[in-house]
């Protein structure tokens, strides 16, 4: 079976300049719905997979943000809100509520012996390169929430600042200003 | 050449990156971006996106099965059904539950038309006959997993992205209140807030003590139609979804400005969890006397409103300690007057009826019939199978109702005035009400849900037992305006009082004190439906005006509906009561009765309305409008020769 979202990795930092008709086409469309999911459900899963502590969870909420998003599509309107910021809304939700649903969870320092396996032939991914990245996971699991909620919505969604600040709810330089002073925080103590 | 990570994340590291940043997020990246989703999971969406219409019904829509959207050839080998083990383990659940569901339809009039074989026959005949939404949507089925799913007008809008998180928290006495998100548009305003107690504790719940405000800037209070909390889990937190009216004459795309504020919190704490004694509160205060007479009434817990240390009272062998905590918590926001016209409360994707509110039915009939129609519509937006009807008497309705409920609700049909009235019952599989989503462990165990419809005029009344009411929804039949009002009888309001205290005592409730009557007014319906949401507010006599009686006093409630004490927490609250009658026939008549723990700030709406000369004038104004009518005399009064 072929991968449906293998265009989408290409597109998925990309710009938005068709986005708005194709978010009104999918009002009205659910084929047009697809070319969204296609887009950013790499984005979507990759941010859950941040936020919960397994693969299953990440996938199975993926699924809830989708539906949801099918669901509520109707009553998106572009008022300035981009629509990454609405659709990161609901995956947002999700996690919170999964969070607060299943609490306690697997903690989050689990997470990296979990990851997928990595290419042998990839110099990063050396021993120390894994063992590197797991402490740097555990101190991402340590991260109260709101801070880790912002790197992965930076970093494993790909949000733009803006984007990020439409969909959290705070003003861009606060956003931008609570990144700055968590990545302060993991340098600090990821080269201790 | 320039580094791709420092491109990429430009925006943190600025035009001179720190050399120690650089690696740390060229880590991160590769830690955070290199997940990727399972096949499986793309081609499940991309089906989805296929299979389903935009309109799923979003209450429905995270509980979908994907049994229902897979490919002919079945779900793909070895992908993880995580949804479907949801439901299988909720069936399990279920255990021996009976899988149908009983619903009420109360349909006054239907059997003189079946006895005689006159008229169309009623749809009874549908028995087996689903919806077919009901094979598209599959099952909803169990308790409230989260506050969202005590309201699905609410979940809609926070689903949608609507509304603003705030995450505004203030703290007291080791308490956090947190507001954490707001809707508002130009029908209603929502809140959402947590509570956290101290992490050493444990909790049964905790909830704003004396009620909160919601006001605008200006000062003026949003009515607080309803809420609702979900029970705290083991994080000991507590999630509060409150409904209140829209701020008034606000623009959607506007901004409003909103100040919350309530004067403390009331926590009942678990002592029986706690694996040794409770360490005691810093600050706290011994409260109530320590002794209690067997059968005396217990004085409850009130925050002072000058109160400065925590409260703590106790009696001697309760497992429980109720802790009054004071605040004040304040929160000023602002939020967004969305211009979305979400669904109305609670099942936004139930089908329009075929007949028409504005359609004149006369004959009881075409009533059944439409009642029917719309109570198997609902139910089939609710995921439920209808699989079979039947006919009994009211009588028998609510032996039924007892049997499944432990409890007589006050099913009430005045238009027969007096006599039983008819009642189609339904089962229907995979019916979980709305009134469920309350933190109700009768609930959970119950497996009956009660819907009551009446068409006996030829309006549709239904209501959800099981829990408290969780709805309304009413069709004005007939033929529009051509009723004068009636005015030529009196309201003795010391009788309404004491046919009030009557229902009460019948009805199993005990009475601590001489309640007050605060409140004995005629209403008009419409002015009941707009303001008191949770009033089960139907008078199918004529649509004439309501008569209300409002009782403030402590009435302990737990023996007329079995899911209420666990949503009250604590047998002997004060209950604040009011009671709907009747009067249009000269006769009360309950109608039914409301019960509720709010504050009686929350009746002011009421009260605040002015007398009835006012609803007549404003009954002109907006003639036409809701206030139909249909002749008293051409109503059908059964007689099926009981006594």
């Amino acid at each position: 079976m072929g991968l449906v979202w293998d265009a989408a990795v290409a597109d998925d930092m990309g710009g938005t300049g068709d986005e708005r008709a194709l978010v009104a086409a999918a009002r009205e469309d659910t084929a047009a719905f697809g070319l969204l999911y296609q887009r950013y459900l790499p984005r979507i899963y990759r941010y859950l997979r941040a936020r919960v502590a397994t693969e299953d969870d990440a996938a199975d909420l993926t699924q809830q943000v989708f539906i949801q998003a099918l669901a509520a599509i109707s009553h998106y309107q572009d008022r300035g809100l981009p629509f990454a910021a609405w659709l990161f809304r609901i995956a947002r939700n999700a996690a919170t509520d999964a969070a607060r649903r299943h609490r306690p969870t697997v903690s989050w320092d689990q997470v990296p012996e979990q990851r997928h396996p990595t290419a042998p032939d990839d110099p990063s991914r050396t021993v120390l390169g894994r063992e590197a990245l797991d402490r740097l996971g555990q101190l991402i699991g340590a991260l109260d929430e709101d801070k880790r909620d912002l790197l992965a919505l930076r970093i494993a969604a790909g949000l733009s600042i803006r984007e990020i600040s439409a969909a959290v709810g705070k003003s861009e330089a606060a956003v931008r200003k609570q990144l700055a002073r968590t990545l302060q925080m993991l340098k600090e103590q990821y080269h201790d | 050449m320039t580094d791709p990570i420092v491109d990429r994340y430009h925006d943190l590291l600025g035009d001179d990156p720190d050399e120690e940043l650089v690696p740390l997020m060229r880590d991160l990246d590769t830690l955070l971006t290199e997940p990727a989703p399972p096949a499986w999971l793309s081609q499940r969406i991309h089906d989805l996106s296929r299979t389903h219409p935009t309109s799923v019904p979003n209450a429905l829509a995270t509980d979908l099965e994907w049994d229902a959207h897979d490919e002919p050839g079945g779900p793909i080998i070895g992908a993880p059904q995580p949804l479907r083990s949801r439901f299988r383990s909720w069936i399990h659940h279920l255990g021996g539950m009976a899988a149908a569901a009983v619903v009420l339809l109360l349909v006054g009039t239907v059997v003189a038309a079946i006895l005689s074989n006159q008229g169309p026959e009623p749809s009874t005949g549908n028995a087996g006959r689903a919806p077919d939404r009901v094979n598209q949507l599959p099952a909803r089925l169990g308790p409230p997993e989260t506050v969202w799913d005590l309201n699905s007008v609410a979940r809609t809008a926070y689903d949608a992205g609507l509304g603003t998180h705030l995450n505004l928290s203030q703290e007291h006495h080791g308490f956090t209140l947190t507001l954490r998100w707001a809707y508002a548009d130009t029908e209603r305003t929502f809140i959402y807030y947590t509570i956290e107690g101290p992490p050493d504790r444990v909790f049964n719940t905790i909830s704003v003590e004396s009620g909160l405000e919601l006001t605008t800037a200006n000062g003026q209070s949003l009515h607080h139609q309803g809420g609702g909390g979900a029970v705290p889990g083991s994080s000991g937190s507590i999630d509060v979804l409150g409904s209140f009216t829209a701020a008034p004459d606000v623009e959607p795309g506007t901004e409003v400005q909103l100040r919350f504020s309530t004067l403390g919190l009331m926590a009942v704490e678990n002592l029986e969890m706690l694996a040794g004694t409770p360490v005691p509160y810093p600050d706290a205060v011994e409260g109530m006397p320590s002794v209690r007479h067997q059968g005396a009434r217990r004085e409850f817990p009130r925050l002072r409103e000058n109160a400065t240390h925590v409260h703590v009272y106790h009696y001697p062998g309760d497992p429980i300690q109720y802790v009054l905590v004071p605040g004040p918590f304040e929160f000023s926001f602002t939020a967004p007057v969305e211009s979305e016209t979400l669904p109305t409360f609670p099942t936004p994707d139930v089908p329009a009826p075929s007949v028409s509110p504005d359609a004149a039915l006369a004959t009881a009939d075409q009533a059944n019939e439409a009642a029917i129609e719309y109570a198997e519509a609902w139910l089939g937006a609710q995921g439920a199978a209808v699989t079979s009807t039947e006919l009994m008497t009211l009588e028998a309705a609510l032996e039924t109702q007892q049997a499944y409920a432990g409890s007589r609700m006050p099913i009430w049909n005045p238009s027969s005035r007096g006599k039983p009235a008819w009642v189609v019952r339904i089962t229907a599989e995979r019916f979980v009400p709305p009134a469920w989503a309350h933190p109700c462990p009768s609930c959970e165990e119950a497996s009956v849900a009660l819907i009551t419809l009446d068409a006996s005029t030829g309006g549709i009344f239904w209501s959800a037992a099981g829990g408290e009411e969780s709805g309304t929804q009413v069709f004005p039949l007939g033929p529009q305006g051509t009723q004068p009002e009636r005015t030529d009888f009196e309201i003795d309001e010391a009788v309404m009082r004491e046919a009030a205290l009557n229902y009460l005592s019948q009805s199993g409730a005990i009475i601590g004190a001489e309640p007050e009557m605060l409140h004995a007014r005629r209403y008009s319906l419409g002015d009941l439906r707009r303001n008191g949401r949770n009033f089960a507010n139907y008078s199918p006599t004529c649509w004439r005006p309501t008569y209300v009686v409002i009782l403030f006093g402590e009435i302990d409630v737990s023996r007329i509906q079995p899911g209420l004490p666990a949503a009250i927490e604590g047998d002997h609250e004060p209950i604040y009561l009011a009671l709907l009658f009747d009067q249009t026939e000269g006769v009360p008549g309950i109608v039914t009765g409301h019960l509720s723990s709010v504050d009686r700030s929350d009746f002011a709406h009421l009260l605040d309305q002015g007398p009835v000369t006012e609803y007549r004038r404003s009954l002109e104004e907006s003639a036409g409008d809701e206030y139909d009518y249909i002749p008293c005399e051409d109503m059908i009064v059964l007689d099926d020769g009981a006594p």
